[in-house]
């Protein structure tokens, strides 16, 4: 199994920046160089290990230009001579000497670690006596006792430790990908640990699986083909073999920094391939052939983890930070890797069939930050959605809705509000997030009733978004409009509730039908309810859920429709076609919104001709208000001509 | 995952606005359509005490319907020489009595210049818009965001949403800035992405 950029060899001879020297020919001059240029690398590398001489690269340069001939580009001579020093005198102050040369000439830094490893491939006591530098490399700069030649890389090491020290959540960082930290801070040393991790990895891994220093350990893992550059999925399978243990068996994290790391480089392996697509006109042969690779290696992905001990706790904490990935983006559907939601979701959908049959950790563990428990509790939903897990009970989630007015400002209440104002709600209703809420409701016994149940514990919330909360102090416009995104996450999850119900249906199921009707009539009433108290930002959106429960109105009736349908209205239930269309009609533009969507879902004209009648709405005068009133002020009326000229049958 | 999205489809519902695509440069008359062409404007407007903004885009915020989101960095900060509150008031005159617009989101970037007691300049006019129109439809709500560079060091030119039109800047946005600059407006914001570019930002840097 290779990642998909692994396999395009080329990018790995570009990123030498034209430098490039295979590690033959370093083996080769290795080998040859007594022949043809005796005693010269042997000179120049004791040169180098006298650390108190003040070595100058020109000067050691103009040593090797004094032979004629040579039949190997003179930097690589200095660079074998530096690879020999370092193997007869593995310390740090001879390191100092050569890494100093190295800061002053490109072709040293980028191939030491080649001529390091032409030695290793002769002489055994090299691999030693490199695999000790390193070490004592790594744990002076685990100490900080070995500062970088660049002041500037210093005082970042420095802040990204500062940071790091009073983040609050770590984890999120290290999901995040240390985003404000840079790999190069260890630039000085990394090939070192690049080699380090070839020739002797366990002791590779036993380093960055102690360190607790997680830039250190990124740096590491950069250098040894784990990351964006030379990313090798080999490296990355067996570094995941031999991480320590990460989290408790009830998802605690214990501070171990590899792994999470490891799983951060995987998803960026996975996400890739979808960067390097264009989004419009792309070759769909390309675009399918990649999605199914890397849908492969997302199987492959997961069951690695799988085959740690800490396996499902690790993937508990992961898909939560996934599943966090995926509310955060519009819903869009994860087609192929286009989409931005592609590998998330193949990545959650993955976790959850491997940990099929599996008991699921069912609460956040005590170290999550805030935003952890509903992401989890999606997760749960997710996979009980894909058949892989039941679903998780309603009551863990309902509950925390019950809140009274003395508690709304105290932590219950504004971790309530954090929690449901992570998630974007610009989706068209109800979108993921509300949907996945709504999975554990909609498998309860009368999910109407729980519904309901929710609705009226709010009512709080509602009393906030009218009058505003006394504890609110100036900032009452924000207060309300905190209250009116909350209940409208909780219709929109009566929305969802309908929908996943309707999905369901079948023509014998009279119950299901009547639960849905009332679901449905309970949501557009409390829409109406919160549309006459609401005047914040959200009010459009109270306004746009209306519309959606409309055409679901009509969507799920079969007198609507021309083709066959599990009907779950009848007749003139209520809310009818018609009564909404009396409620949209002090607006022009949402009666003609409406009508649009009808037409475009193929609904019997015949039928909302009846409906427009019933509600006393002359078509051709709403039209030429909508036209005046734009005629008057175009940029508050806008006029939609694809709308009007779909309503020609209607006007007939 | 499976896919919600059984049901009706309200693809194909919505139509673009189309607008009038223009350039303009920031003069001391206002706005002009082409570059300055000799170096008497221009460094008459390079000196000026107090550069004056775009008249076109001073005439579509005072105009504006809807909604007004603007993302800049420096968008608050007064000219070198002038009072620290002077872009400030300069911007709150916009806002007049019969201002409609509803959702004013500036997403900027705090700036040792302008203090805390400066934005809440803007709190009160809120509050003394929403007064004076008791009857609006939706409350008037401006929002100050200056957490920009905290959260999303990203950016590097400068836009203004007004309802559906997006305007680019190369300074400032108003056309503030006193050396040759230029704005372009005319594009629409839906099928651009500035919506849901502008959404992601905004909720970045309100820190969820």
């Amino acid at each position: 199994m290779q990642w998909i950029q692994e396999r395009d060899e080329e990018q790995r001879v570009i990123s030498n920046h034209g430098v490039s020297r295979h590690r033959g020919d370093f083996l080769a001059l290795v080998l040859s160089h007594e022949s043809h240029a005796p005693q010269l690398i042997t000179s120049l590398a004791k040169k180098l290990e006298i650390p108190s001489e003040n070595h100058n690269n020109e000067s050691l340069l103009e040593m090797v230009r004094q032979h004629s001939d040579l039949p190997f580009d003179h930097p690589m001579y200095l660079t074998v001579a530096c690879a020999l020093a370092l193997k007869n005198h593995p310390t740090i102050e001879i390191w100092f000497a050569i890494r100093t040369l190295a800061y002053h000439s490109v072709e040293i830094e980028y191939w030491l670690d080649n001529a390091m490893w032409a030695y290793t491939e002769i002489d055994p006591d090299a691999k030693r006596a490199y695999t000790d530098l390193a070490k004592a490399l790594y744990h002076k700069l685990e100490t900080g006792k070995l500062k970088s030649l660049s002041e500037r890389r210093n005082t970042e090491r420095d802040n990204v430790w500062a940071h790091w020290q009073l983040t609050e959540y770590p984890l999120d960082e290290l999901w995040r990908g240390l985003p404000n930290s840079d790999f190069m801070i260890y630039e000085d040393e990394r090939r070192i640990f690049g080699l380090l991790s070839e020739i002797a990895p366990e002791i590779f891994h036993q380093l960055i699986g102690c360190s607790a220093n997680p830039f250190l350990v990124d740096s590491a893992l950069l250098s040894a083909g784990i990351g964006a550059f030379s990313p090798r999925f080999r490296q990355w399978e067996d570094s995941v073999r031999a991480a320590p243990a990460a989290f408790d068996p009830d998802g605690k994290w214990n501070g171990s920094v590899v792994l999470p790391l490891l799983l951060v480089h995987a998803r960026n392996a996975l996400l890739q391939p979808g960067k390097q697509i264009p989004r419009y006109e792309a070759d769909e042969e390309e675009v399918a052939s990649l999605t199914a690779q890397v849908t492969a290696l997302v199987h492959a992905v997961v069951k690695v983890l799988y085959g740690r001990a800490d396996a499902l706790a690790a993937m508990t904490r992961w898909s939560t930070w996934l599943m966090r990935q995926l509310l955060l983006r519009k819903d869009k559907a994860p087609d192929d890797i286009r989409s931005d939601n592609f590998v998330d979701n193949a990545l959650l959908d993955a976790i959850g069939e491997a940990s099929k049959g599996t008991a699921l950790i069912l609460e956040s563990p005590s170290d999550a930050a805030p935003w952890e428990a509903w992401c989890y509790y999606c997760v749960r939903s997710a996979f009980a959605n894909g058949g892989f897990a039941a679903a998780p009970a309603y009551e863990e989630f309902v509950q925390q809705w019950r809140l009274t007015p003395e508690e709304w400002f105290e932590p219950s209440g504004r971790g309530l509000l954090k929690r449901a104002q992570q998630h974007v709600n610009g989706d068209e209703p109800p979108g993921l997030f509300a949907n996945l809420l709504a999975i554990p409701i909609v498998h309860a016994d009368s999910f109407f009733s729980v519904w309901q149940q929710l609705w009226g514990d709010a009512y709080y919330l509602r009393e906030v978004l009218e009058y505003g909360s006394p504890d609110a102090g100036s900032k009452k416009y924000t207060d309300r409009a905190d209250a009116s995104e909350l209940l409208l996450l909780i219709a929109r999850i009566g929305l969802a509730c309908f929908d996943q119900a309707t999905a369901q249906v079948s023509s014998d199921s009279k119950t299901a039908a009547k639960e849905i009707a009332n679901i449905h009539a309970a949501v557009t009433s409390a829409a109406k309810e919160a549309l006459h108290i609401d005047d914040t930002l959200n009010r459009d959106k109270w306004q746009q859920l209306l519309q959606h429960l409309a055409v679901r109105r009509a969507y799920w009736d079969a007198s609507y429709r021309n083709d066959a349908v599990d009907a779950v209205f009848e007749g003139d239930q209520g809310p009818s076609v018609s009564d909404y269309l009396r409620y949209f009609q002090v607006d022009p533009a949402e009666v003609l919104a409406f009508l649009h969507v009808c037409i475009l879902n193929d609904f019997k004209i015949s039928k909302l001709k009846e409906d427009l009648e019933a509600s006393s709405i002359d078509l051709r005068v709403t039209i030429d208000t909508i036209k005046r009133l734009n005629s008057l002020r175009s940029q508050k009326y806008p006029l939609n001509g694809r709308a009007i000229a779909a309503m020609k049958p209607l006007l007939a | 995952m499976k896919n919600f999205s059984a049901g009706p489809s309200f693809d194909g519902t919505t139509e673009s606005a189309s607008f009038k695509k223009e350039i303009f440069w920031g003069c001391e008359s206002g706005n002009r359509n082409q570059f300055p062409l000799d170096m008497g404007t221009i460094s008459s407007r390079r000196s000026s005490p107090d550069p004056k903004p775009m008249n076109a885009f001073r005439s579509a915020f005072m105009t504006a319907e809807d909604r007004i989101w603007i993302v800049d960095p420096y968008f608050l900060i007064p000219e070198r020489g002038l009072p620290p509150d002077s872009r400030i008031v300069t911007i709150l005159d916009w806002m007049h009595d019969r201002f409609a617009a509803t959702d004013i989101r500036i997403l900027t970037a705090e700036q040792k210049e302008v203090d805390e007691n400066l934005i809440q300049f803007f709190q009160m006019r809120e509050d003394e818009l929403n007064v004076l129109n008791p009857r609006r439809h939706k409350r008037c709500s401006i929002q100050v965001n200056r957490r920009l560079k905290i959260h999303f060091n990203y950016l590097h030119d400068r836009f203004a949403i007004v309802d559906d039109e997006l305007w680019h800047f190369g300074a400032t946005v108003g056309g503030f800035h006193s050396e040759v600059n230029a704005a372009s407006r005319g594009w629409s914001a839906v099928d651009s992405g500035a919506i849901e570019f502008f959404e992601l930002v905004w909720k970045r840097c309100e820190g969820r």
